[in-house]
């Protein structure tokens, strides 16, 4: 690789920046990026790029793009598994966003607030295998799957009712992701954010068990702060506060309990509805 | 072809592009964002984008370079969403006369660091960029304009503006390089 001389109006400065900008690396770091160029290697031969023949490849771009854009996601998982798993560090965001990626169901929270209100919307959501969804907001029960909304119901008066527009929207948007994630969790707080990704907080990481996650979203007043466990790596709170209008999100994530498949069948549920004949 | 060429092919590719940087582009990653934490998160993040790019980057005319680019604005995203968050305190070389003599120049090179480390976060993508091919890798302005996709004259413009904002910050600050030791 040629590289060329610099003039002295570029060596005085780049003298400074030496002595400012150490690129001294620990042996502990070298390990770890040695580790993922080692994965980086090994799966190269897997890359799309290998696969195809190569006149075909170069009129393929599109349909080569999504191919290495799915291949890219499972190779960085093994390059995250490498470098987090066989270490015993901070998790970082890649690894929270897989590791919740990974789970086949979990309950979480939505809690919605406004600065200038004492009342908060509040509704609750289980995921379930195969894409089941269900939702409670007060006394309605939402089933939805990767198709929409299937039935919603309100318990306290026992009839099929039409859902709120807002839980119609959650179950939109949820379905317009290929894969259920994180970012879709943030997406639909923010728009499409998809190139931004959360920094972790070292600041603010007080408890040795949990790791913080920071995102600022730039030209706005919006923020969105998480918090993971360092173990198991999954998410357990999620806020977003918009400082300008005084709205905030609060999403708490459990995975205590993976319900049964009745949970989420609406027929189950509409039956249990039924007045109890003697 | 088939396969089995294909993965020599790889393997090859590899050993000859990215072998002979690995430690420049290490290197690269820790000068911008220093901690060996982050560095691993932008390590990661480099990696993933040099994956996606592969096709690009095997067929560009200088694809060592490409990769450098790449490591340089991976790095630098990485610091600049965090700096985002957590902005660096106001400088202390305002107070410096109230230091103590005998970590007054420890003090002092800490906040110059600080200093120049935050201008250059300041500075435009294109800019940095450009500073970091030029000034770290030594790579000639033909080679960074071919990676970075614009015209040389642009590329040199580029460096002046980013030098300049450095030296700016040098000048408003009054530093004394001499008076820290350097």
């Amino acid at each position: 690789m040629v590289t060329s001389q610099l003039d002295p109006n570029e060596q005085s400065i780049k003298e400074l920046l030496d002595k400012t900008m150490s690129d001294d690396i620990s042996e502990e770091l070298d390990e770890r990026m040695e580790r993922a160029f080692g994965s980086f290697r090994e799966k190269l031969s897997e890359h799309p790029y290998y696969q195809s023949t190569s006149s075909f490849r170069r009129f393929q771009w599109f349909y080569g793009w999504n191919l290495t854009w799915s291949t890219g996601v499972a190779f960085l998982v093994l390059i995250f598994i490498s470098i987090s798993l066989l270490t015993n560090q901070s998790p970082t965001w890649a690894d929270v966003a897989q590791q919740f990626k990974s789970i086949s169901f979990f309950h979480a929270t939505f809690n919605i607030r406004k600065v200038d209100s004492p009342q908060a919307i509040q509704f609750e959501f289980w995921m379930g295998n195969g894409g089941k969804f269900r939702l409670q907001y007060g006394p309605q029960v939402v089933f939805a799957n990767q198709a929409g909304i299937t039935n919603a119901f309100d318990a306290s008066t026992r009839q099929s009712v039409e859902p709120p527009d807002f839980l119609k929207d959650v179950v939109n948007h949820i379905n317009s992701a290929d894969h259920f994630s994180l970012e879709t969790v943030l997406n639909s707080f923010t728009g499409n954010v998809s190139d931004l990704r959360p920094v972790p907080n070292r600041v603010e990481e007080v408890s040795n068990d949990i790791s913080i996650f920071d995102l600022q979203l730039e030209n706005t007043n919006e923020t969105i702060r998480i918090w993971a466990l360092r173990e198991s790596m999954l998410p357990i709170y999620l806020k977003f506060a918009n400082l300008e209008n005084g709205i905030s999100y609060n999403t708490f994530f459990s995975y205590q309990q993976e319900q049964p498949d009745t949970f989420f069948d609406a027929k189950s549920y509409e039956d249990s509805l039924s007045p109890v004949t003697m | 072809m088939n396969n089995g060429c294909h993965v020599k092919t790889a393997a090859s590719d590899y050993d000859s592009v990215i072998n002979p940087i690995k430690d420049r582009m290490k290197r690269s990653i820790i000068r911008i964002v220093q901690n060996p934490d982050d560095a691993a998160d932008a390590f990661q993040d480099a990696l993933f984008r040099v994956w996606m790019y592969w096709e690009r980057i095997i067929e560009h005319p200088n694809p060592q370079a490409y990769i450098l680019n790449i490591c340089v604005s991976s790095s630098y995203d990485f610091l600049r969403k965090k700096s985002s968050v957590l902005r660096l305190e106001n400088s202390l070389i305002a107070n410096s006369a109230h230091l103590p003599e005998s970590i007054a120049p420890l003090v002092m090179r800490n906040e110059i660091t600080r200093l120049i480390r935050q201008a250059i976060l300041d500075l435009p993508l294109k800019q940095a960029q450009a500073v970091f091919l030029r000034l770290f890798e030594e790579e000639p302005y033909d080679v960074i304009s071919k990676v970075m996709n614009c015209r040389e004259e642009t590329v040199r413009s580029h460096v002046s503006k980013g030098l300049s904002r450095l030296r700016q910050v040098l000048s408003d600050q009054k530093i004394s390089l001499a008076e820290v030791g350097w």
